[in-house]
């Protein structure tokens, strides 16, 4: 019996700088099983509809050098369906929280690297939860009124997530095992993807968390 | 009122003594110059109004601790021109004889308007009220020798308290002038010789810091019981040189000391080649220097120690501060002066990692350090 074939990911990457185009493809084709870059655009602008279609995921860049906001380009691409990956030097939570608000898929900043990347591009494709550190940093410091609620052990986990980047740390540390870690962090991210303005791929998120059983309805 | 600074007050005691004065002085004075005395009634009502809304305007210039020049000009000018119609329209003969017109209430107003300029001001008006009260008798034809002598002695006896005070007042304002100042250059000195001190006595914690554990390495390298080869002697002198670091760090005039102490441990290791991640949440509160000395002392030393890569988080909010250290390199000493601080440090490790954690939480009913 062989296994079942199923097609690459595509994806596109938007980012002004060459290097990490580079870096991005690289780290693609190192993955298991591949990624496929099916488009490299230096600026976001040159990513036309026609352009996009077929493309699973999108990594953007948040700055540009000539000004064009990512935000803008990140509202764009999601309202028209499409699953985004931010992945961006900005740190700060605010721009996090903004993102995820209008439905990125995921927050990475570019310190977190291949490990995250390959792995959020992989759980975007797949419409599942994937919560980078600094995406856990500015939840466990999220006061905005209409931020969801998480439990004492949810914020537990996202602090030492946010202080570690290793949930075999987070485990140890917490008495749990990572699988338990990895529950805990995708619930959050499910429960973040339910509040907030509604927007498709976040609802796609939370639909997949339903049929997997990771969340039900009355966590949401 | 206590202390050097009192002396403001005795001014303000002085003119508001001066102003009530001036008030019973024009209230005494003003019902010989009611209809039946004079002639010109009801203009001397609109006199009597600016003598009293002068003596309240100095009033509250005194309460306020305030200046005039320009005003007062304007109302020495207007009480010049109300004695001058008031004792127009007194009867001559009476000028000198009706007590204190001689004077008119003109000068202790004229005191409580002027106080604080300079005295010669006060002299050249109580001259111009004199000359103003001569014209009228000479208006008058009562330049007789009695009348003259009375004249000129209600005057006299009059002017002589007016001017003292103008020079009392002008010489305590000089006083408490001096005192101020002498009191600032007291302050200031008091300043810098604190300031001197917790310099020499932060120097003196720092020197200790450093003898404590820099100085023996160094004795020992010098003196060929350490190897410079040894692992272990290297990762010492990794820690020392950080912790060097860290503490010169802490003289430096920042905004966010304690965030500035940790980019100087991360500049310390980075020379050395370790990709370190730095990542802050929240604003870090203002800490006394031994504060973050044990807050930073163990997750700082697990920091030296990397090998290749680091993560180092902040998160603070005002009641508590949490630095997070992850590297691939082995847990720092622990912090003997911790628990005196209100500091607990945790280490977590696991296979090529050690997660070392500090945080600090501010006590029940402790103060904003």
């Amino acid at each position: 019996m062989t296994a079942p074939v199923t097609a690459p990911i595509r994806v596109a990457i938007v980012d002004d700088h060459d290097v990490v185009h580079a870096g991005i493809e690289a780290w693609c084709r190192a993955a298991q099983p591949p990624i496929e870059v099916a488009g490299s655009y230096t600026d976001p602008a040159e990513l036309a509809a026609e352009n996009l279609s077929g493309i699973d995921v999108i990594v953007l860049d948040l700055q540009f050098q000539e000004s064009r906001s990512g935000l803008d380009v990140l509202r764009r691409f999601v309202a028209v369906g499409h699953r985004v990956v931010i992945y961006t030097m900005s740190t700060d939570a605010a721009t996090v929280l903004t993102c995820l608000d209008y439905g990125a898929a995921c927050f990475l900043t570019k310190s977190e690297g291949k490990r995250h990347l390959v792995a959020a591009i992989k759980a975007a494709a797949a419409n599942t939860p994937y919560l980078g550190p600094t995406m856990a940093g500015a939840m466990a410091d999220d006061r905005r009124e209409e931020r969801p609620l998480l439990s004492p052990r949810e914020q537990e986990v996202l602090l030492n997530w946010f202080r570690t980047d290793s949930k075999q740390l987070v485990a140890t540390a917490l008495y749990i095992t990572t699988a338990t870690v990895n529950t805990h962090l995708a619930r959050v991210r499910t429960k973040y993807a339910a509040a907030g303005r509604p927007a498709t791929t976040k609802a796609a998120l939370v639909a997949r968390a339903l049929q997997d059983g990771l969340i039900t309805l009355d966590d949401l | 009122m206590t202390g050097e600074r009192g002396h403001r007050w005795y001014l303000t005691a002085f003119g508001i003594g001066v102003c009530l004065v001036a008030v019973v002085n024009t209230l005494s004075t003003f019902p010989f110059a009611l209809p039946g005395n004079v002639a010109g009634f009801p203009l001397n009502l609109l006199c009597l109004a600016v003598f009293l809304a002068a003596t309240g305007a100095s009033a509250l210039r005194i309460l306020r601790g305030t200046r005039w020049r320009l005003l007062a000009a304007v109302w020495i000018a207007a009480l010049l021109a109300s004695s001058a119609v008031l004792r127009t329209a007194l009867p001559a003969d009476q000028i000198a004889s009706v007590p204190d017109w001689s004077p008119s209430p003109l000068g202790f107003v004229a005191l409580a308007v002027l106080l604080g300029q300079r005295v010669t001001f006060m002299v050249g008006v109580v001259a111009a009220n004199a000359v103003i009260g001569f014209f009228c008798l000479l208006k008058g034809g009562m330049l007789d020798v009695d009348t003259l002598i009375r004249f000129g002695s209600d005057a006299v006896d009059v002017s002589v308290f007016q001017l003292a005070g103008a020079l009392f007042y002008r010489q305590l304002e000089q006083i408490a002038r001096a005192t101020e100042r002498d009191l600032d250059v007291r302050q200031e000195l008091g300043a810098r010789e604190s300031t001197a001190t917790q310099l020499a006595v932060d120097r003196a914690h720092r020197s200790n810091a450093i003898e404590a554990t820099i100085v023996p390495l160094l004795r020992a390298l010098a003196d060929g019981t350490a190897d410079p080869q040894d692992p272990q002697v290297r990762t010492a002198a990794r820690v020392e040189s950080a912790r060097m670091r860290r503490l010169f760090a802490e003289i430096d005039a920042v905004d966010d000391s304690m965030l500035h102490e940790v980019r100087a441990s991360i500049q310390a290791v980075e020379r050395l080649g370790v990709a370190v991640v730095l990542a802050t949440r929240g604003q870090v509160p203002q800490l006394p220097v031994e504060l973050r000395r044990a807050l930073l002392e163990t997750p700082m030393s697990t920091l030296a120690s990397a090998v290749s890569t680091a993560r180092v988080v902040i998160i603070a909010d005002d009641n508590s501060v949490s630095v997070s250290v992850v590297t691939d390199g082995l847990p720092g000493p622990a912090q003997p002066d911790g628990a005196r601080w209100n500091v607990h440090t945790d280490t977590t490790t696991a296979p090529h990692v050690t997660w070392t954690q500090a945080t600090w939480t501010r006590s029940d009913g402790e103060a904003q350090p």
